[in-house]
């Protein structure tokens, strides 16, 4: 048996705990039962309800903290220096910490099926049932994930913390799992999804998806769970994940039947694409350590040579920038050869596209530049205030002050020349730049010149 | 055993490891010691894999640690000095955790529970909760669970805080025990009086650099220094002279008709050394090795002066 599983065991499972959760929700469901008088509609909802609160507001909040715990507790250490692989330790902890939430998941979901076994067929059950079970395995890897992303930068644990963890899970489960369940409409009749133009049964498609979404997860807290156990990553599993992310959502777009005529699916699919390798590129640059040891050591590597320790070093963020270009790139070639004339203008597009992808590489340079700046911990949210400022309240003050070709430094521009919605936004990248490069090179010499003396 | 090849440890605003090599022989006990803010504790979390060094090596047995820490980690013991425990779980139930997390085979996970446990003399606390112990009985049972799967090399961290005079004799009794046993012990701690029980070994860091690294005289760990005193009835011309030309004597210093002085070797450089001064018809009154004070070598260490 996995030994962490077994230690959560030990913990979860005291001989109070195990006859209070089957005293408790037997309660519930017998007032159930006996309000209606009746296994079915009332005893099912009620069962589908205890699940989503055990599962996905407990069971959330259990996955969370399942390593943060110990590291309030300084038992990690103990765990990192033990000789269990990653991957028992991920998996042990993620089962292992929410063990007593499936528990009485696993009872709400009994109820469950008899309640709607003489209601719903037994396919549209099935396939019910794995959506919850599929869904809650996703929302636990969802914020065991978050939580040692946010754990490898800062080692704290918080209330405030665990429930924006808890959030992240929730948002990433909750709407595919009623996507999924609202597909059975009138019980058996399907609605359906669109993707690459195949049509497919809603319920169906979201379990597929949610799966899929689902191994992703695992496969992050596998990938971060060997990062804790002092062991290197080589960037292939992100790079992969973004790659399905963007496959999976271009096939999601569906070309507006009134612009059809006009524009071929694959220009939508790549927009979409392109969009998704921002937002990855946002959440990384947000979301992984900027340290300055970690610049140091790999600009170190450089300096020796030492690529394989470069390529597993160098920032997500920054090896995500090549996809968002060339996704980019792509979308700028293709909206000029699809879009039909007049309908719209061809060219602003693509200088929009362009001046897109060179707001990315400013504001990912702008993030480290911020990061690297004092050793607080605080450099990703002055960032995230100074970037929100200047693409809400500054172009707003210069619309409302009739400046709007100012606007050009802080938005990308639709319709105006090429040159003024560029020319800003390769100044500013160029300075922030040079900036970054004179912060690094800065805080070198300190260290140098410490050594020194 | 272990081997530190240039090892360079930064923080973001200074650098607390400036390029450390070292080496720790298999079966010695080493006393690693210096002031605080010295280096001690990033050095042992770089030397067991808890912490990766900006560059440089640390090797065990030849395999870099920090290349494959989790194969390294099963041979590897390690305490820190602020450590916490599984409070709700049993000590027998921390033991056994311990022992499977480390691969040990479960059919000896019994014996080796009941063996550790015996070793930090918590044997009769087997089914207590962990949270329950008092201070020194969780300072026992955390050294119990860095050997319950019998490392090769155990690294410990200030392991004597919190016990009281007793409780660290047994603890210098059970070092010496491991350490007979073939186990290798790097020990960190601000109490050198109780280091000096068992160390073999002394290793003195300061400033990120270590300072010295030296075999401590008249330890029971088979170290091959000695410091050596002679006492003549009366002054003589020939004292100083005859000393030094004895192979494996340094360090002489002469305080009128005392001398004291480092003998590299074993029992038998002692009676040569010995006849050398009576056949040099030297009136030798005294001649003993004397016990080596831990604090006054790491006082002088530091000092950048010797003793002999």
């Amino acid at each position: 048996m996995n030994p962490e599983l077994r230690r959560n065991l030990w913990l979860e499972f005291s001989n109070h705990r195990l006859i209070a959760m089957p005293v408790v929700l037997g309660a519930i469901f017998l007032l159930a039962y006996l309000l209606k008088g009746e296994l079915g509609h009332g005893t099912g909802k009620i069962a589908s309800l205890c699940y989503i609160v055990i599962i996905f507001l407990w069971g959330t909040r259990m996955a969370a903290e399942s390593v943060l715990q110990e590291v309030h507790n300084r038992t990690w250490d103990l765990q990192r220096m033990s000789a269990i692989s990653a991957w028992q330790m991920a998996w042990g902890k993620l089962f292992g910490a929410t063990s007593y939430a499936w528990y009485g998941a696993l009872m709400c979901l009994g109820i469950y099926v008899i309640s709607y076994g003489g209601i719903l067929p037994f396919d549209h059950l099935l396939i019910a049932v794995t959506l919850f079970v599929v869904s809650g395995v996703f929302a636990h890897a969802v914020c065991l994930l978050v939580s040692l992303q946010t754990n490898q930068r800062r080692r704290t644990l918080g209330r405030a913390q665990v429930m924006s963890y808890q959030f992240f899970g929730l948002i990433c489960a909750l709407p595919p799992l009623y996507s999924g369940l609202s597909g059975y409409g009138d019980y058996g009749i399907f609605q359906s999804l669109t993707w690459y133009g195949e049509q497919f049964p809603l319920p169906i498609f979201t379990l597929f998806a949610l799966t899929a979404f689902m191994l992703w997860s695992l496969v992050g807290v596998f990938a971060l769970m060997r990062v804790e156990l002092q062991q290197k990553n080589q960037p292939w599993l992100w790079l992969g994940f973004v790659g399905f992310t963007m496959i999976y959502f271009a096939g999601v777009y569906v070309t507006p039947p009134k612009y059809a005529a006009f524009l071929i699916p694959f220009l939508g699919s790549a927009s979409m694409a392109y969009i998704v390798a921002v937002i990855a590129t946002y959440i990384m640059v947000f979301s992984e350590s900027k340290d300055q040891v970690h610049f140091r050591r790999l600009s170190h590597f450089m300096t020796t040579r030492q690529w394989d320790q470069v390529f597993s070093s160098i920032p997500r963020s920054i090896l995500t920038l090549p996809i968002v270009i060339a996704t980019g790139i792509t979308v700028a070639i293709y909206s000029e050869i699809t879009v039909a004339e007049g309908l719209i203008r061809a060219t602003s597009i693509r200088v929009v596209v362009i001046a897109s992808i060179l707001f990315v590489i400013r504001d990912v340079a702008f993030v480290y530049f911020m990061s690297l700046g004092q050793d607080d911990n605080q450099g990703d949210g002055r960032a995230l205030l100074y970037l929100v400022l200047l693409y809400t309240a500054v172009p707003a003050l210069l619309w409302a002050m009739h400046l709007k070709p100012l606007a050009a430094l802080f938005w990308p521009q639709y319709g105006t020349a090429p040159l003024l919605t560029l020319l800003p936004i390769i100044i500013e990248v160029v300075v922030i730049c040079y900036l970054l490069r004179r912060r690094v090179q800065a805080q070198a010499g300190r260290l140098t010149s410490q050594e020194a003396a | 055993m272990i081997t530190v090849e240039n090892l360079v440890f930064e923080y973001p605003t200074q650098r607390a490891l400036h390029g450390v090599s070292l080496e720790i022989e298999r079966g010695s006990i080493t006393a690693l010691v210096g002031p605080n803010g010295a280096g001690k504790t990033t050095l042992i979390r770089c030397l067991v894999a808890l912490a990766s060094p900006f560059s440089g090596r640390v090797l065990f047995e030849g395999a870099d640690v920090h290349k494959n820490p989790r194969d390294v980690h099963r041979h590897m013991g390690y305490l820190s000095d602020i450590f916490g425990l599984y409070e709700e779980l049993t000590v027998r139930q921390c033991l056994n955790h311990i022992a499977a997390v480390q691969g040990v085979d479960p059919s000896k996970w019994d014996a080796l529970v009941e063996l550790a446990a015996e070793n930090l003399s918590i044997a009769d606390r087997l089914d207590e909760k962990a949270g329950t112990l008092s201070r020194g009985l969780k300072q026992r049972f955390a050294i119990a669970q860095a050997i319950i799967h019998e490392p090769e090399f155990l690294v410990l961290d200030e392991p004597a805080s919190g016990l009281d005079p007793d409780a660290r004799f047994q603890l210098s009794k059970l070092f010496q025990r491991l350490c007979d046993n073939g186990m290798t012990i790097l020990v960190s701690s601000h109490i050198l009086a109780e280091l000096e029980d068992y160390s073999t070994h002394m290793l003195v860091i300061r400033d990120g650099r270590i300072v010295d690294q030296q075999a401590i005289a008249g330890s029971s760990g088979g170290a091959q220094s000695h410091r050596m005193m002679v006492a003549l009835t009366s002054l003589h011309d020939a004292f100083e002279k005859t000393l030094v030309s004895v192979p494996g004597v340094s360090g002489v210093l002469i305080d009128g008709r005392v001398a004291r002085c480092r003998l590299a070797g074993d029992e038998i450089a002692k009676q040569t050394l010995l006849r050398t001064l009576i056949n040099a018809g030297l009136p030798v009154a005294e001649f003993h090795e004397e016990t080596e004070r831990l604090q006054e070598t790491y006082m002088a260490t530091l000092n950048g002066g010797s003793t002999p």
